[in-house]
């Protein structure tokens, strides 16, 4: 039945003349794992697109709701952590196994005549992959996101001429906001992935129209692609699926605060293997900063496409390809040291642990944390003392010092006219010492980021004995629901309706009614619709 | 096909051609699984249900079909919104509301009632309902779908999932 259809079929189609073509391809007896390589980075196209088709169908493009459907997807949708972490982990995988082809392909001189133009392909396809990364950065609109592009669309706009139009191309003339989301949802969804598998299906035909690179001194007959050097293709990629799914499972992918425009207080880092370009950056600065951002990339770009024309040596032994080998060991030693130079450079002690996949840290701080900090500003403590030995200040470091401290000590310094604290309520003062002694390193870090309209809404929380009922980030009262995702479950208005007039909703409530100020509600709701969901 | 010698033997052929369809058919299922329970699974948190105030009971009459338009939370994937919503309140002779959901129960028109007939009737396919949700003609399998009520302050109260489009009854 079934070879009656194929039959069927190959009669009309003539398939099984392709089929037969494939798995019979002759390759050079030298074929082994290395020419494997290239099909993992088949596969993993495969496996992008694939996962990329599955988020989109719970994605929306915009950027007030990309990231309210992302935490869907994350929290929401069965599998979607999942299918999420195999693709932003694909990404980096993806990065990593076209380096090692490209690698390969060099060191075996696998550019030579008459295969320059697979090698060019190949050398666009890896750009192409590099806008994959790029414009994928920007889709989950969170501060990391938001900040990465900001800076990326920045250096694009220091290309000599072009640079405004390059910018209003990518919608990030003024601002990265909507146009520009649009902008690079569209690249990395339409354009690209049209763009990858046209110029993939051109680099496989080149490959098989003048075949593997064949070993010169290896005399043994060319033999048959199935089913050998298929299974070592298919173990390759079963191999990469394992790793890729461990990483998607053990790991998840990094997702911080909605993007935040106005605050000041962020590092924005690109993805690891952009870090090189980051940290060349920084050996150019002032007026020859563009020589670093464009004049050093671009020239790495035309290098690598002038590679089979520059060398036109005759073939000799990968081990006798001195100068190549040498090459390559610089690229990648350079490669090494300014990604390390990037990483310890990075600011993240205690903030990296809190911003990571469940929100800002200072969402996770339990309400009179938060509200202390903001007696801690208003008393302008930070004039005199640093928080974590960031810098010189005529008073000691807090951390660590407050605990060693008396009550009576810290209320004698606190009360003096000269410690700025001296405006306070005792109320006030008690709520302050509580959050000095809380202070650590750690929650130093995540806390002091946190925006003031949030630390006004946390203190009218605290004021107004709401944790009395209720609990925020497991710390509070169980009488009435916990408050974490209502941003989920209400909007402002209902929640607005809910504290002037709790009964509306539910005759039976025991809740009061709250006679705030419209800032007071205003405050105190945007800092309930900021806490992290559940 | 001239190096036949260079072939693996026969076994060790199957054995290879067996990892690869082993290997191949692992990674379907890796990927393929997770897909489905992705794209079939319903959303995690099933909505906790709300009371809505339909309005004073005074205000519905015994006998007259009457349609409320009431604001509520909705849920939609990701978008937590304040909708719009209808529903058909029937008040009985005993003073006793009942609230049927704006759907018709065959394929989900907006029925109205008809004041000649005394019947809702369905412009899509001419399904029709007596006052009391009953079926009486047209393609509709069941009668009108009503909503879980409630009365407390003299208020009508209407019970729905936020998830939830119409409740069946």
């Amino acid at each position: 039945m079934i070879r009656r259809t194929a039959n069927w079929l190959d009669r009309r189609t003539g398939w099984g003349t392709v089929v037969r073509a494939f798995f019979n391809e002759q390759i050079p007896a030298s074929s082994g794992w290395l020419q494997a390589i290239g099909s993992v980075a088949l596969f993993l196209l495969f496996v992008q697109a694939f996962t990329g088709v599955l988020l989109a169908l719970n994605f929306a493009p915009t950027p007030g709701q990309a990231y309210d459907s992302l935490q869907y997807i994350l929290k929401e949708v069965t599998g979607g952590r999942l299918i999420r972490g195999l693709h932003h982990w694909g990404a980096s995988m993806m990065i990593i196994v076209l380096v090692l082809h490209m690698t390969q392909v060099f060191l075996y001189a696998a550019y030579k005549k008459p295969r320059e133009v697979t090698w060019m392909v190949g050398v666009v396809l890896f750009l192409v992959t590099l806008a994959f990364g790029l414009t994928g950065y920007l889709l989950p609109w969170d501060n990391r996101a938001f900040w990465g592009t900001v800076v990326t669309t920045q250096i694009a706009g220091q290309a000599p001429v072009l640079g405004r139009y390059v910018q209003r191309l990518i919608g990030a003339e003024s601002t990265v906001g909507a146009v520009t989301f649009a902008r690079f949802y569209a690249v990395h969804t339409l354009v690209l992935p049209t763009l990858a598998f046209l110029l993939t299906g051109l680099h496989v035909y080149l490959v098989r129209r003048h075949g593997v690179t064949p070993n010169a001194f290896d005399s043994r007959p060319a033999r048959r692609f199935f089913p050998e050097q298929a299974l070592k293709d298919v173990a390759m990629m079963f191999a990469a699926f394992v790793v890729l799914f461990v990483l998607a499972v053990a790991a998840p992918a990094p997702l911080e605060g909605l993007a935040d425009p106005t605050d000041t207080a962020y590092t924005p880092r690109p993805e690891w293997y952009f870090l090189f370009l980051f940290q060349t950056l920084k050996f150019f600065q002032g007026p020859i900063e563009p020589i670093g951002s464009i004049v050093l990339p671009t020239a790495a770009v035309v290098a690598l496409f002038a590679v089979p024309f520059v060398d036109r040596t005759s073939v000799k032994r990968v081990a006798e390809r001195t100068f190549a080998i040498s090459l390559v060991l610089l690229c990648a030693i350079t490669w090494t040291s300014l990604t390390v130079a990037a990483v310890l450079t990075t600011p993240r002690p205690g903030l990296a642990k809190a911003s990571g996949s469940a929100g800002e840290g200072w969402t996770l701080a339990a309400p009179v944390d938060l509200a202390g900090l903001g007696y801690f500003r208003l008393a302008q403590c930070s004039t005199c003392h640093d928080i974590v030995g960031e810098g010189p200040k005529p008073g000691p470091t807090l951390t660590g010092l407050v605990p060693r401290k008396s009550r009576d000590q810290l209320m004698d310094h606190l009360t003096m006219a000269k410690s700025g604290a001296d405006g306070l309520k005792p109320g006030d003062l008690d709520a302050l010492d509580l959050f000095l002694r809380r202070l650590t390193r750690a929650n130093a870090m995540a806390v002091m980021i946190a925006p003031p309209d949030m630390i006004s809404g946390a203190r009218i929380f605290v004021e107004s004995g709401c944790g009395a009922c209720h609990s925020v980030n497991g710390v509070g009262g169980s009488v009435g629901p916990a408050l974490n995702g209502v941003a989920r479950r209400y909007t402002r208005e209902w929640i607005a309706q809910q504290l002037a007039k709790p009964e509306s909703h539910n005759p039976e409530t025991v809740m009061p009614a709250f006679d705030f100020t419209d800032r007071e509600r205003d405050l105190v709701i945007s800092y309930l619709l900021s806490l992290p969901g559940k | 096909m001239s190096d036949e010698t260079h072939e693996p033997l026969p076994d060790r052929r199957r054995l290879t051609i067996a990892a690869i369809c082993g290997s191949l058919g692992a990674i379907c299922t890796g990927l393929g699984l997770p897909s489905l329970v992705y794209l079939l699974s319903a959303p995690k948190t099933q909505s906790k249900l709300q009371w809505v105030d339909l309005g004073a009971l005074d205000g519905f009459a015994p006998g007259v079909p009457q349609m409320v338009t009431f604001s509520r939370t909705r849920i939609d994937g990701w978008v937590v919104d304040i909708a719009k919503e209808r529903a058909w309140v029937v008040t009985g002779a005993d003073g006793k509301p009942t609230v049927f959901s704006p759907r018709c129960p065959h394929l989900g028109c907006a029925y109205d009632w008809n004041g000649a007939l005394r019947q809702f009737v369905c412009p899509c396919h001419g399904s029709r309902f007596a006052s009391d949700g009953r079926r009486t003609a047209g393609p509709a399998n069941r009668g009108l779908d009503r909503y879980e009520v409630k009365t407390a302050g003299r208020r009508l109260w209407l019970k729905l999932a936020a998830r939830q489009e119409a409740s069946r009854s």
